[in-house]
């Protein structure tokens, strides 16, 4: 009875709750006393370790001691430079130590050191005291646009380690950090892995400030956070978190820090699938369950449904949460084109999906045990031309689909151009050759190639491998059972999908559960003016203006509306 | 995970017209021709009425009782000694449909696509996608239903209209003729086909909004006896009495005869889909109430349960040597399945209704 009464009372974000990450899932065996547990007992380590933290080591008045404190911390770290020089006529001594190649040597060297060595002589004499010419420093001696006043060492490594310039003065118990990042970037170049026809050619790049600023160019509206943490022990990545306040439905970006807070430990995240795995509801699914994209516009585009984007200093692609099936099967473009062109590339690729994912296991099906199901003349066809095949069909599509496989996999290693080259020789060459030497059907490989091509309609890579995998398992069943196997194997994989969530959020919404009013954004794309009624991740009370579901600017009354169409807001 | 879940009215509309128009919806045609031959429109009609009512009653329960599924109030409303034994022969009943809708899909696949393969394989992979499912909890197999039905319902939808052309509409006569008996027969065995609808007794409390349910109910019941009618008129202007009574399956019979043009003849494998679809979700279903039930009559997880009865299911299912025996078994569920569709929520319905013992409770709990 205990059992059935608390789910009642679960509504949808009380679900998100449920999902964990693997470390907990060990601690908590109880659901019930999950949340309890959750909010006090866990903490506890939590906070004493803060409070380790919080014993940092302070920077002493000697600017020799500081100095050697560092040079020990950084024993046998060649990049560090400590730069030692005396400010002004006070001949105070000061040093910068900042990170080699971290950093724009020119601002240090203009407005760091000329400042405070060479125009600090015309400064009168009475500037004697340590804390004065702090004071002075830090308030008008270096043009520098960001700087910070900071208290302790451990603030003093950790910004000359993210490419920032520490000041230490002799005598000073605080040290400035001066802006100085400037390392060498990759330029913003076309996302290879997203190209789209029409829309936005920019990608993002490694460097987490130049993604925001790419994002904030879109969207130049104050209700754009970014909340930037480190993660990683190691590494310090910087993570930030992006959202729409107003849009976003505040539990998802409650669950997002909650979900960042429990990986606080881990020694390093290096690219978002390091923290895609650590933080998704079921990572032992094949399918995604976060969406990766090297877009902007697709960002921002999310961002505008109330979706929270996590970025990732080190990697062009950020993760899109909450994420669902469908989403993985549209592309920035559906959204540019015209509405019918958008719904009709919608359903090929559903087509694609389809053909991907059984055609292999149908061919074996239909050819071991039911070769009555299609059309005699059809029948008769294939059965010749697998004459002579010595396999039987099971072997002869497991021999096309890996040597498929290796194909897809060895042509990603190659360079771009021999890459291609690869393609035809494997597609052409080794198929028509495998035909030839009777190894397998010609039908197979028609059944081969369209496999291929259907994972290839499937605009996220990432979506497309979950479905190359379970084609495997789907053919061997469908070699066991025929199509009952292969209708048995797709009703596992929809409880699967079904069962999967995605930050609380069903995978398979809006067709499972159903929700009529966002299939217009599934089933087909429809009109820009009706997705204006946004979808469930947006907070309940962000409805639209009704006029806007309609053509605004069509009705002519309010001729001010005419070519915006509010697309914007 | 450990969870149940709620399910949304559409969703429970979905669940029970697939149970309406599932597995069991094979045999209700051959059933009616067999009992009231040409005048089973009748029977449906006051099955149709029945059920409505039957709906009535559950959902009045479900008011007075909400949060709360029939084990849990039975024994409220008639004692302990006499709630706990109903609520039994409801559960023992779900469970019988449960292995029917099993055994019956068995048959059909033996019988139309793999005549050789052994029933315990056909059943014992289709019960591990059950298990896999009961064990997500009913949100899933709410939401794997809706998924699945409107592709079942629009297949069943072709089917009757590919059917047309060979309608021929003088093998309904006679239309009107009296025999009470049989009239009679053909009645209750409709209302035992469309008490399916029990099933809403254990599902009540997970349906939210509850105020929805009667509307619901009311909904499921027309489309899924409109789908139905629908049938049994087309089986009997396709084959008449007489060729209808002696198939085994009508239902698959007809589609076989659907065709488009030369090239596409045999879709009646599409139309096993649609039935090994509908049993997995009958199975599902009726499984679910089962061991939902069971688990608030004995207090344990259902979940350590499912795998147990699970597996009593199919050796149950296995039990009867042929589809003979499985008919025969089948009509007794048919003839007397009504004394638990109508009777159990009627009692149920009189009792609370002249002590109004649930009335506070039903204000508190919600």
């Amino acid at each position: 009875m205990k059992e059935t009464k608390k789910p009642l009372k679960l509504n949808r974000f009380s679900r998100s709750q449920e999902p964990r990450l693997r470390p907990e899932k060990e601690g908590a065996k109880e659901p019930k006393e999950e949340k309890n547990q959750e909010n006090q007992e866990p903490k506890k380590p939590e906070e004493k370790e803060k409070e380790k933290e919080k014993e940092k080591v302070n920077i002493s008045p000697s600017l020799q001691d500081n100095l050697k404190f560092l040079k020990d911390v950084f024993k046998g770290c060649s990049d560090i430079v400590y730069r030692e020089f005396k400010i002004g006529t006070a001949r105070l001594p000061a040093a910068v130590v900042f990170v080699d190649g971290l950093v724009n040597k020119a601002a240090i060297e203009n407005f760091v050191i000329r400042s405070l060595n060479l125009y600090a002589r015309s400064v009168p004499r009475d500037l004697t005291k340590p804390e004065d010419i702090f004071t002075w420093a830090k308030d008008g001696a270096m043009n520098n646009a960001e700087l910070k006043e900071i208290e302790n060492m451990d603030d003093v490594m950790s910004g000359f380690l993210s490419g920032d310039t520490a000041v230490l003065f002799e005598g000073c118990t605080k040290a400035l950090l001066i802006g100085t990042k400037g390392w060498a970037t990759r330029g913003i170049s076309v996302p290879d892995t997203e190209s789209t026809i029409r829309g936005s050619k920019e990608g993002f790049t490694e460097t987490i400030r130049i993604n925001t600023s790419m994002v904030r160019r879109r969207l130049r509206s104050n209700k754009l956070k970014i909340e930037a943490r480190k993660i990683g022990k190691q590494t310090q990545t910087d993570v930030s978190v992006l959202y729409i306040d107003g849009i976003v439905n505040p539990e998802i970006v409650k669950e997002v820090h909650k979900r960042l807070d429990k990986i606080k430990e881990v020694d390093s995240i290096l690219e978002s699938g390091c923290i895609e795995q650590y933080i998704e509801d079921n990572p032992w699914s094949p399918f995604p369950q976060m969406q990766y994209t090297e877009r902007p516009d697709k960002v921002v585009a999310y961002l505008l449904e109330g979706r929270v984007v996590i970025m990732i200093d080190g990697t062009p692609q950020c993760l899109i949460v909450p994420a669902l099936f469908v989403q993985f099967l549209q592309s920035p473009e559906d959204y540019y084109e015209r509405i019918l062109v958008g719904t009709a590339v919608r359903w090929i690729r559903y087509l694609g999906v389809f053909t991907a994912l059984t055609l292999p296991a149908l061919y074996i099906a239909i050819t071991t045990y039911h070769p009555e199901m299609i059309p005699t003349p059809l029948a008769i066809t294939i059965a010749g031309t697998r004459e002579g095949v010595p396999f039987p069909a099971l072997v002869e599509a497991l021999i096309m689909e890996i040597s498929l496989e290796l194909l897809r996999e060895a042509s990603i290693r190659l360079p771009g151009a021999v890459g291609g080259t690869l393609g035809i020789v494997g597609a052409l060459i080794v198929g028509q050759a495998a035909v030839e030497a009777r190894l397998v059907a010609p039908v197979m490989v028609v059944v081969v190639a369209l496999t291929a091509i259907g994972s290839f309609v499937v605009p996220s890579f990432a979506a497309a491998i979950p479905f190359r995998l379970v084609r495997f398992p789907l053919m061997i069943i469908a070699a066991v059972l025929g199509i009952y196997g292969v209708m048995l194997g797709w009703i596992a994989v929809l409880i699967h999908m079904i069962s999967l969530k995605s930050f609380g959020f069903p995978y398979m919404a809006p067709l499972a559960p159903l929700r009529v009013s966002e299939l217009k954004d599934a089933l087909v794309r429809g009109p820009r003016w009706q997705m204006m009624t946004a979808p469930q991740f947006r907070k309940p009370q962000e409805a639209p203006p009704p006029t806007m579901l309609k053509q605004p600017y069509l009705q002519g009354e309010n001729g001010e509306d005419q070519g915006q169409g509010g697309e914007e807001k | 995970m450990n969870k149940i879940g709620n399910i949304s009215p559409r969703q429970a509309f979905f669940l029970i017209l697939i149970l309406l128009n599932g597995i069991f919806y094979l045999m209700l045609p051959r059933q009616l021709v067999n009992e009231v031959g040409s005048m089973g429109w009748l029977a449906l009609m006051l099955g149709l009425g029945a059920a409505i009512a039957i709906i009535g009653f559950i959902t009045g329960l479900g008011r007075r009782y909400a949060d709360k599924s029939i084990v849990q109030y039975a024994p409220l409303i008639l004692g302990k000694a006499l709630g706990y034994p109903i609520s039994l022969v409801l559960l023992l009943y779900f469970a019988m449909l449960a292995v029917g809708s099993l055994r019956i899909f068995a048959e059909l696949l033996n019988s139309a696509l793999l005549p050789e393969t052994p029933r315990l394989v056909l059943i014992g992979s289709l019960v591990l996608l059950v298990y896999w499912v009961v064990q997500n909890g009913l949100e899933d197999i709410a939401r794997v239903t809706e998924f699945l039905s409107p592709f079942i319902i629009f297949l069943l939808f072709l089917a009757l209209l590919g059917n047309i052309q060979y309608a021929d509409i003088s093998r309904l006569k006679p239309v009107v003729f009296i025999e009470w008996w049989k009239i009679g027969r053909g009645i209750l065995s409709t209302v035992s086909y469309f008490g399916l609808v029990v099933t809403l007794l254990m599902l009540f409390p997970f349906i939210k909004p509850y105020d929805r349910v009667a509307r619901m109910g009311f909904f499921v019941v027309v489309t899924g006896g409109l789908i139905s009618g629908v049938t049994y008129l087309s089986l009997l202007t396709t084959f008449g009495v007489e060729e209808t009574a002696r198939m085994a399956w009508p239902v698959l019979e007809m589609v076989r005869m659907v065709r488009i043009s030369s090239f596409l003849e045999r879709l009646d494998a599409l139309f096993l889909a649609v039935w090994l679809t509908t049993a997995f979700l009958n199975a599902s279903l009726l499984s679910f109430c089962f061991l939902e039930g069971t688990s608030q009559l004995l207090g344990y997880s259902y979940r350590k349960l499912t795998l147990p009865v699970l597996g009593i299911f199919v050796v149950i299912t296995l039990l009867p040597p042929g589809l003979i025996q499985v008919l025969n078994i089948y009509r007794y569920l048919e003839i007397y399945g009504f004394v638990i569709t109508l009777g159990i929520p009627l009692l149920l319905f009189l009792v609370s209704s002249i002590k109004k013992g649930g009335k506070h409770g039903a204000e508190k709990n919600r």
